[in-house]
């Protein structure tokens, strides 16, 4: 081999990771011995890497389990328990997991757990609450008491699971809150999605904004989740506006243009000072599906409804425009060489 | 941060400097990896992209052949003819640019190919269901969609050898499979009289199948796809199956058991050192895990099955599956009538306690220290 081939295919190999799978195959292929197959299984897998990865897997999925289950019994609305116990079955409940966090301190996974496991039973109580006394309350209001009360431990908890419950609150207080507007006035069922969208779109922003002064935000799968709540919430009015221009009302007309403004803007920043090729992926998705239904709809117009042309030319514009959405992504993702910020 | 990252010139170095590697046979060992990794695989974002557009083109295309009447539906002679031909068309197109270098040409003939194949498989698949029902007589379509599905898929397969439509098409039998087990019956036929018998077998198929693929490796990659449809076909089974309770003890048992045993399986599986298997933790593991099948539930059980061989495995997108599973699986079991409330939240309970108290076994063993930088 030439030096310069010698070169590629070291660069090959460094740009190749080193998996169970790949070692696996080495030792059954004879390619390597026992004791070099244990030893890179071991180099691959520390004990410690074990402990701590299964350490976690069991705190997250047992507290998952056992908040699920608390929400479910008081659900349930036991007669036999009286409405005293409930609220303070909860009420310590709440109290003892914040001692336990103060004891353990918002450093450990298990403080932060036990957090969050607070913040869900503030939910609970302040559902159980309603439940007793029937207080007439909107049911939004529920959420954003929720919200408000769990703020606090959300500010200091350092955590992006509880962000993300919070937001998740945040998000249904808004929606059971646009549902009661929508009874009573008109065209808020058009506005409600354009504001979903920027109510993300603000928690987006401060997360990017933050990130690099708070190292725990730089968590990339919030990003993504927020980026792909945003996108979705905008999709709705985009569609309706595009299906059905002349029926469109101003609202709508607002959130498909915001919607679009959106996908530009977004392309941008996560290409050029973010670097994230997931959320640059899902941005061409979406930027991908409203093009295909503008197109469709063009050929709706052009070709006078006839179903058969309409089709056919969707199609083939369907496939050119991922195309070169995916040929473009590519060459991202190349230069980009694995790096996001 | 769970385990150092290392690439595999890393790891040949590191076991160069042990003396684990001699320098003879290290260029054979270089060849091969470089050779079994050869052909570029896209990311998984761009896989879902083409994807995404393969999907709705071909729906687009197949609405213009029916509504053009060019392909007549309800003819079996017409399905199969216009079936082949866009087969053939995918496949010429595959053969030629398969290997694609990322032209805006070859990605878009590429992107074609997968269409046709969608379209031309749905067809045959069609057009063999309808061959079926009037060759069996009093044979119900459902379950001729799923032979034809069946014959399509094992034909294509060696032959088309686009991942995601590998993906797709053994996913379209599985859940074919189980959506002609579990409708309406009339006349019954030999597999939906013994259907308990025939779901568990169908149910131990896919973990077995699932296991086997993921954790062998003289399986070859191409029947990775497979592995992934069994995991997605069991958490919709999952999702969409009577978990419990009463007037099915024994269904849950059996389900409780296979998902409890690939866990036991698995754990064992990932320690492949014999004097580490009987170590105090992993006996533990596994008899926690024993536990855990006797009174949980498929749901949990399957998701920790998911999360542990992924994680042995690197398939990330094999935990990516199990950590959307189980909120999913969560949120359906609320609303499923077949118990109380109450019931339910013992069950979650009882479950997650015994986790929790894995979690603090392994914190007081200090098992779980960070890896030192």
């Amino acid at each position: 081999m030439s030096e310069t081939q010698v070169n590629d295919h070291q660069d090959r190999l460094q740009s190749i990771s080193a998996t169970r799978r790949l070692v696996n195959q080495l030792h059954s292929r004879g390619l390597i011995t026992r004791t070099a197959h244990t030893t890179s299984l071991d180099l691959l897998f520390p004990a410690h890497a074990w402990g701590l990865w299964l350490f976690r897997l069991l705190l997250a999925v047992g507290s998952a389990l056992v908040l699920s289950g608390i929400v479910y019994f008081f659900a349930f609305n036991w007669d036999q328990i009286p409405d005293w116990a409930k609220l303070a079955g909860i009420q310590t409940g709440i109290a003892m997991s914040v001692l336990a966090a103060t004891y353990l301190g918002l450093s450990r996974p298990s403080g932060k757990t036990l957090v969050l496991v607070s913040s869900v039973l503030v939910g609970v109580f302040l559902a159980v609450f309603g439940q007793i006394y029937q207080t007439g309350a909107d049911a939004y209001s529920l959420f954003v008491s929720w919200a408000l009360l769990i703020l606090p431990w959300t500010l200091i908890a350092e955590m992006n699971a509880l962000w993300i419950l919070w937001i998740a609150v945040g998000n249904t207080a808004l929606a059971l809150y646009l549902d009661e507007l929508i009874k009573a006035r008109e065209h808020v069922f058009e506005t409600s999605f354009t504001v979903a969208g920027l109510f993300n779109l603000f928690f987006l922003a401060l997360r990017e904004s933050l990130s690099k002064k708070f190292i725990w935000l730089q968590a990339r799968w919030t990003r993504i989740l927020l980026v792909f709540v945003i996108l979705l919430a905008f999709l709705v009015p985009e569609f309706i506006t595009i299906v059905e221009p002349e029926d469109a009302t101003k609202e709508l007309w607002v959130g498909c243009i915001l919607g679009l403004l959106l996908h530009p803007a977004a392309f941008f920043y996560y290409r050029y000072k973010k670097q994230d090729i997931w959320v640059l992926a899902l941005v061409a998705l979406s930027a991908c599906s409203v093009a295909t239904m503008a197109c469709v709809r063009l050929c709706a117009e052009v070709f006078d409804g006839k179903g058969a042309p309409i089709f056919l030319f969707g199609g083939c514009i369907t496939l050119a425009i991922f195309t070169v959405a995916t040929i473009y992504l590519r060459r991202i993702s190349k230069s980009l060489g694995g790096k996001s910020v | 941060m769970f385990s150092p990252s290392l690439t595999a010139r890393e790891l040949l170095q590191h076991l160069g400097q042990r003396g684990l590697l001699d320098s003879s046979s290290q260029p054979a060992v270089e060849a091969d990896i470089v050779a079994s990794l050869e052909k570029e695989e896209l990311p998984l974002y761009l896989r879902a992209l083409a994807g995404v557009g393969a999907a709705i083109a071909s729906t687009l295309f197949l609405g213009f052949l029916g509504i053009s009447d060019l392909v007549d539906f309800n003819a079996k002679t017409s399905l199969l003819i216009w079936g082949t031909l866009f087969t053939g068309t995918a496949l010429f197109l595959a053969r030629h640019y398969l290997d694609n270098k990322g032209s805006l040409g070859e990605t878009f003939m590429l992107q074609s190919s997968f269409c046709a194949m969608s379209i031309g498989k749905t067809l045959l698949a069609l057009g063999l269901a309808l061959v079926f029902q009037s060759s069996l007589a009093g044979s119900r379509i459902n379950w001729s969609f799923t032979f034809a599905t069946l014959i399509v898929a094992s034909v294509s397969y060696p032959i088309y050898r686009l991942p995601i439509d590998r993906f797709l098409s053994s996913l379209a039998v599985l859940l074919s499979f189980h959506y002609s087990l579990v409708s309406y019956n009339y006349p019954p036929n030999p597999l939906t009289v013994h259907y308990p018998l025939v779901r568990d077998i169908f149910l131990i198929a896919q973990v077995a199948t699932v296991f086997f693929i993921l954790t062998s490796s003289t399986v070859k990659r191409d029947f990775i796809p497979i592995a992934y449809a069994c995991v997605c076909s069991l958490c919709i089974g999952v999702l969409y199956s009577n978990p419990f309770f009463l007037s099915s003890i024994p269904t849950n048992l059996v389900t409780n058991f296979v998902f409890g045993a690939a866990l036991i399986f698995s754990i064992v599986r990932a320690v492949d050192n014999r004097e580490k298997l009987i170590s105090e933790p992993i006996l533990l593991a596994c008899c926690a895990s024993a536990v855990l099948m006797n009174f949980s539930l498929p749901g949990v059980l399957l998701c920790l099955f998911l999360m542990v061989l992924g994680y042995a495995q690197h398939e990330r997108l094999l935990t990516l599956i199990a950590i959307l599973f189980l909120p999913a699986f969560l949120f359906k079991f609320y609303y499923q009538l077949e118990a109380t409330l109450l019931a339910k939240s013992s069950i979650l309970i009882l479950s997650g306690a015994l986790l929790l108290l894995g979690a603090s076994y392994i914190h007081f063993r200090k098992l779980d220290r960070e890896i030192p930088q």
